[in-house]
């Protein structure tokens, strides 16, 4: 089933000129995680979606076999038609795919490195056990430097921090 | 303060939740329970609680304080979504309905935006449900007042706001629209862009990180990981509820609980879910799980030549209620993290990954439709919630209005193109193409859209052949049952909810306790 799915998967984000693939990521690991972790039900559809991939470049390309025998080319025009199948039906199994796909590429820290973000702490996992839950304290407050950047020209255009609070609070001021 | 049993215990108050599968059952004995802790069941519960009345709130999902927040998209469909965001519309088009499931609800994966309740909403509550819209908007607008005092409530800092926001207010000056920066319930923004996995920094006043630990404070209980079963009943009149702890890992049952309501029992549970849960749990009118509404929203990426870096700012800060009346739109700025623009943006493979190389460029601007269509939500086979709703015609018009002014904004300032996401249109039109989004297809299946404003299923009238809940939330003929969530709101309002769904669970609290 793993396999299944990460066919699937790798298929839709490959390696695009120095912006590495799926491949390239673990995604056995995250396959692994996400199996384990997500409900049965999400699990089904996304197995059902990478069966569905498998079975369909008669529909793509007109080939009557199953999507791992194309060939590189033809496994990518054949993953970008299914997504733009005109059955809306179609599209919509092969949105659980994009969604999971998207997540596992679009959050590693290659291609975050790529956008000139830094890559994501790692997700804790944790929740609070403890008989009393205490309210957050706040630590100081920093604000990127790009941001204070923008910040600046919106005092000199005069919109400042109460700007117009009127009008967000209430959508029938005039 | 009141003491009350757990486990043949005297405790006054406190976090309980799934430890390990054997721990012992728990029953506790209070005046009142609510079910469900976000922006209606935290705001309900603080009422009681200051009050002096002994409260739990219960909570199905696990109680995840800020520092326990994901930072990924994975990691928020993980540990706070529910179900990991699987429930959708069940007719021809199947767009997904965004809900949280954690304490404090879906206050912890929005993006805090606080409009109050708009005159007109009781106007039409008055004239269509028999409600008394004077006397309610007076409470309503009251509590308001006090609900923007606790939660920090303030315009989105200068040196918060990002490119996307500011580029969006400068458009629609342009147009000559009425458009503002948005008013939050966060603590001095600090522009990570993290709302929708909720805010690591703390800083946006979610229910999990105020009210709810006031509740803890004055001496309530908060159950967690705890999904409630069924509303416990004594003929007409609710009892407590009960369910089992449930281990938010492998999502297996563990120990029963019960809490025995002495006043009575609120549902807050969810437009989604309150209906089902009173279904579930034997209560019988004719409104139950009708007129479910929403405002669905979808939005358009503009392309600029420069980097805008939407997901540096605030997720959401600019914002236009111009249009809530005529032709009944909310138009916004909404940043989605670089993983989910992964799998939005149209197409497959190589293609797919050339497209998202423009990620820094891109801005997504969003239209929320005022939508008049009217749903069920009604218990499917196994229990689920199963909702169907569907825009008609005269909806999908205004949906479609909306997104060519989301359009014209982005060329209004300055991009080469958008990305309407428009199934049949070409994957980028240009500046003289937005006739073709103006003359898009009226099928909702052409669009990627999201339900994230839920309205009704326990509807509010005077009449109980209409509505579930009168005007205080009691439900008719029962006794002792109250709603007190967007479900017992009767109609769209053009606006962002959680306000209104506060102040009105703080009226329908403070009747509890007057």
């Amino acid at each position: 089933m793993n396999d299944l799915v990460r066919f699937a998967l790798v298929a839709y984000f490959p390696r695009e000129g120095d912006l590495p693939g799926l491949a390239e990521m673990d995604v056995d690991d995250k396959i692994a995680a996400l199996r384990r972790e997500s409900t049965w039900l999400f699990w089904l559809g996304l197995v059902f979606a990478a069966f569905f991939f498998q079975i369909t470049p008669i529909l793509t390309l007109r080939r009557p076999w199953l999507a791992v025998f194309l060939d590189e080319d033809q496994l990518d025009r054949h993953a970008h038609a299914l997504a733009a199948y005109p059955s809306y039906l179609i599209r919509q199994i092969l949105v659980l795919l994009k969604l999971v796909g998207g997540i596992f590429w679009g959050q590693s820290p290659e291609v975050r490195r790529s956008l000139a973000l830094s890559a994501y702490p790692a997700d804790p996992g944790t929740r609070r056990t403890e008989e009393l839950v205490l309210r957050p304290v706040l630590g100081p407050r920093v604000p990127a430097e790009s941001l204070v950047l923008l910040g600046r020209r919106e005092l000199d255009r005069g919109r400042g921090r109460e700007h117009d609070r009127h009008h967000a609070l209430d959508a029938e001021a005039k | 303060m009141k003491k009350v049993a757990v486990e043949g215990r005297q405790r006054a108050g406190g976090h309980v939740t799934f430890e390990h599968f054997g721990q012992p059952a728990v029953e506790i004995d209070v005046d009142f329970v609510v079910v469900g802790s976000g922006a209606g069941g935290a705001a309900a519960a603080v009422i009681l609680a200051r009050a002096g009345r002994s409260v739990a709130v219960v909570e199905a999902g696990p109680w995840r304080a800020p520092e326990d927040y994901p930072s990924t998209t994975y990691g928020a469909m993980r540990d706070l979504f529910s179900d990991w965001g699987a429930l959708v519309t069940q007719s021809r088009a199947l767009w997904p309905i965004v809900q949280a499931s954690c304490v404090g609800g879906t206050t912890v994966i929005n993006s805090a935006i606080v409009v109050r309740t708009p005159a007109d909403c009781f106007d039409r509550w008055s004239r269509e449900y028999g409600i008394d819209g004077e006397g309610l908007s007076r409470r309503v607008w009251e509590h308001q007042d006090r609900i923007e005092a606790e939660l920090s409530v303030g315009v989105v800092p200068p040196d918060a706001r990002g490119l996307s926001n500011i580029l969006a207010m400068e458009a629609a000056d342009g147009l000559g629209w009425q458009s503002h920066y948005m008013a939050r319930s966060v603590n001095d923004c600090e522009g990570v862009g993290q709302c929708l996995q909720g805010c690591r920094k703390g800083r946006k006043q979610s229910t999990n990180v105020n009210y709810v630990p006031e509740v803890l404070e004055r001496g309530g209980f908060v159950l967690s990981c705890a999904p409630v079963a069924r509303v416990d009943r004594d003929g007409t009149r609710a009892t407590g509820v009960s369910g089992h702890f449930v281990d938010p890992v492998t999502r297996r049952a563990g120990s029963p609980f019960t809490v025995r309501a002495r006043r009575a029992v609120i549902v807050a549970a969810s437009a989604t879910q309150t209906p089902v849960l009173l279904e579930k749990s034997g209560f019988r009118s004719r409104a139950l799980g009708t007129l479910f509404r929403a405002h669905p929203g979808t939005g358009i990426f503009g392309v600029y030549d420069h980097p805008v870096d939407q997901n540096v700012g605030a997720t959401q800060g600019w914002a236009s209620t111009a249009f809530r009346v005529d032709p009944g739109l909310k138009l916004e700025t909404l940043a989605i993290p670089p993983e989910m623009v992964a799998g939005r943006l149209p197409g497959g493979g190589r293609e797919l990954v050339r497209r998202f190389r423009e990620y820094r460029h891109i801005a997504m601007w969003v239209a929320a439709v005022r939508a008049e269509s009217a749903g069920t939500v009604k218990r499917g086979l196994f229990g689920n919630t199963v909702v169907r709703y569907e825009l008609d015609e005269p909806d999908m018009r205004r949906f479609r209005s909306g997104l060519a002014m989301v359009a014209k904004m982005h060329f209004a300032a300055g991009a080469k193109a958008i990305i309407p996401g428009i199934y049949g249109l070409p994957y980028k039109l240009g500046r003289d193409e937005i006739h073709r989004v103006e003359e898009g297809p009226l099928d909702p299946r052409c669009y990627i859209a999201i339900l994230s404003h839920l309205f009704g299923g326990c509807p509010m009238s005077a009449d109980p052949r209409q509505g579930v809940v009168d005007e205080d939330g009691k439900v008719h003929g029962a006794t002792g049952l109250y709603v007190a969530d967007a479900a017992a709101i009767p109609t769209t309002i053009g606006v962002n909810p959680q306000h209104t769904i506060m102040a009105l669970a703080s009226t329908f609290a403070e009747r509890l306790v007057s």
